[in-house]
């Protein structure tokens, strides 16, 4: 009975030992692979269409980001205004002309989206502000505060509603084409731009359409691979974390330097899903005169630097499109609007005024996370 | 065996120890390192733990980095618009200062882990 009760004490002190044992030893193994550092994740800052393309990816490696890179690359290759010889450049030169200009059905697409914004949101996107946006030359090398009459001049060259993708025109728009509209072809890849000296100019959807174009590539050829990418700021999210965790992603303090942030968005996102995120805001590009800021977000209706109660505005949307489209003319539109503006295309909004409030559209909050003190949640 | 039991803990107590000095010491991890990109290619690598101050020399300019108190920091560059020295000083995993003009990128590699996976800007 005796050597009974000594057997049965010892065992409990004998397991305790193996569980201490067991612990230790897969401790000593988490630390020496590093999974703590997630391994299997590489990261890539490369330069492409102007600006930093930075990826975060597991699963991929040098060779896979400079596929991506490449994407970008053949990007501007279609939609730059600056290059020539691209789609955007033929578009412009045939504008005024009274001919169509054939392009890709992609670009095409990208037209008829920025189109619909325009539309939309009353013009406070209009990707016929090219004009404008040379007198100013925010972020070139010779930004200036252009005279009253040139600037008048140039504003009379923007309007989008004389850009058509394809046949007939916009509902709700007139046409004073001097040509009837039986006549136009109705080949949908057909872009009619009628205003002379018009120049088309997307920059303020390039960043977001290069994140869609990344999903598509990644899709298409490496659909096991998941990450961040971020086109300028623009950023992609695609896939589920490899350890399972949501992703994390920084909102950019608009008052603070680069790498600071006032927020975060947090995605629990699962296989082959993806979101997307971009930022619009006063602190991007701009110059400064007489203390007065002078940033890169013009208004189309004034051909000025938009007068708005925003300094920042991030959109959260399925299409990468949509949020740069959205986060520009979200700012321009100012607080109330831009709120709604950005529900009506089903999208998400974090807003920050001038005062530091912080405001959201209705689900927003469950991806949204105050950091900074210097910023009030509303 | 309740000696044996103490022995046996303490052993591998010491080996699990030993590994994370390893890790964080011999294999130089501590901080990690700034790897400075010029056209993507790798144009050298400081490890944070070191002080120094360099200058990052190419056909596109001049760009000067300082490497202080385990951050590295760009702190003067003769391009165009001046972006990089205002971006603040880089310490964790994957934070970057970029020159756009000069095609410089100076990443962290190996240091502390990032809480971010990316950032919207």
């Amino acid at each position: 009975m005796m050597q009974k009760k000594k057997f049965v004490n010892r065992q409990p002190k004998k397991a305790a030992v193996a569980v201490i044992v067991c612990m230790t030893v897969v401790s000593i193994f988490i630390s020496g692979c590093g999974l703590g550092n997630a391994s299997g994740q590489y990261q890539n800052t490369g330069f492409a269409m102007g600006t930093v393309i930075a990826q975060n990816m597991y699963g991929g490696n040098e060779k896979t980001a400079e596929e991506i890179l490449h994407v970008i690359s053949e990007l501007e290759q279609t939609i730059s205004w600056r290059l020539e010889g691209t789609e955007v450049d033929r578009i412009n030169d045939g504008a005024g002309s009274g001919q169509p200009v054939e392009v890709s059905e992609k670009l095409a697409g990208w037209i008829r989206d920025c189109l619909e914004v325009y539309e939309v949101s009353g013009g406070k996107l209009d990707v016929t502000v090219g004009p404008v946006a040379r007198l100013w030359d925010i972020g070139g090398e010779n930004p200036r505060i252009p005279e009253e009459e040139e600037l008048a001049d140039a504003l009379k060259k923007v309007d989008a509603g004389k850009l058509l993708a394809g046949a007939g025109n916009l509902p709700g728009t007139t046409q004073n084409t001097g040509t009837s509209s039986e006549t136009e072809t109705t080949d949908k890849n057909s872009i009619w731009f009628h205003t002379e000296g018009g120049q088309l100019d997307l920059g303020a959807v390039g960043k977001g359409i290069g994140c869609d174009e990344i999903f598509d590539y990644i899709v298409t050829n490496y659909p096991k691979i998941n990450g961040t990418f971020s086109v300028g700021g623009s950023v992609l999210i695609y896939g589920e974390k490899p350890d399972g965790q949501p992703w994390k992603i920084g909102i950019r303090d608009p008052r603070g330097e680069e790498g600071e942030y006032m927020g975060s968005l947090t995605f629990s996102m699962e296989k082959g899903e993806r979101i997307n995120v971009s930022t619009s805001g006063d602190y991007e590009k701009y110059f400064e005169e007489k203390g007065v800021r002078y940033h890169h977000i013009l208004d189309p209706k004034t051909g000025a630097p938009a007068k708005s109660d925003l300094i920042s505005v991030t959109v959260i949307s399925e299409s990468g499109f949509l949020t740069d489209a959205l986060s520009t003319a979200c700012f321009v539109a100012g607080k109330e609007e831009g709120l709604k503006l950005a529900e009506q295309f089903g999208a998400e909004a974090v807003v920050i005024t001038k005062e530091g409030e912080v405001f959201l559209t209705e689900s927003a909050g469950a991806y949204f996370q105050l950091i900074s003190e210097e910023y009030t949640l509303k | 065996m309740k000696k044996n039991d103490f022995l046996l803990i303490l052993c591998v107590l010491v080996l699990a120890g030993g590994v994370f000095l390893w890790n964080n010491l011999v294999r130089g991890d501590a901080g990690g390192e700034a790897v400075v990109y010029v056209d993507g290619e790798v144009y050298a690598s400081y490890p944070l733990n070191e002080e120094r101050e360099l200058v990052i020399e190419t056909e596109y300019g001049k760009n000067f980095l300082i490497i202080k108190d385990g951050k590295a920091d760009m702190t003067e560059a003769d391009c165009p618009d001046g972006l990089c020295v205002k971006q603040h000083s880089i310490y964790k995993t994957g934070q970057t200062i970029v020159c756009l003009p000069h095609r410089v990128v100076v990443e962290v590699e190996g240091g502390q882990a990032n809480e971010l996976d990316g950032m919207t800007q």
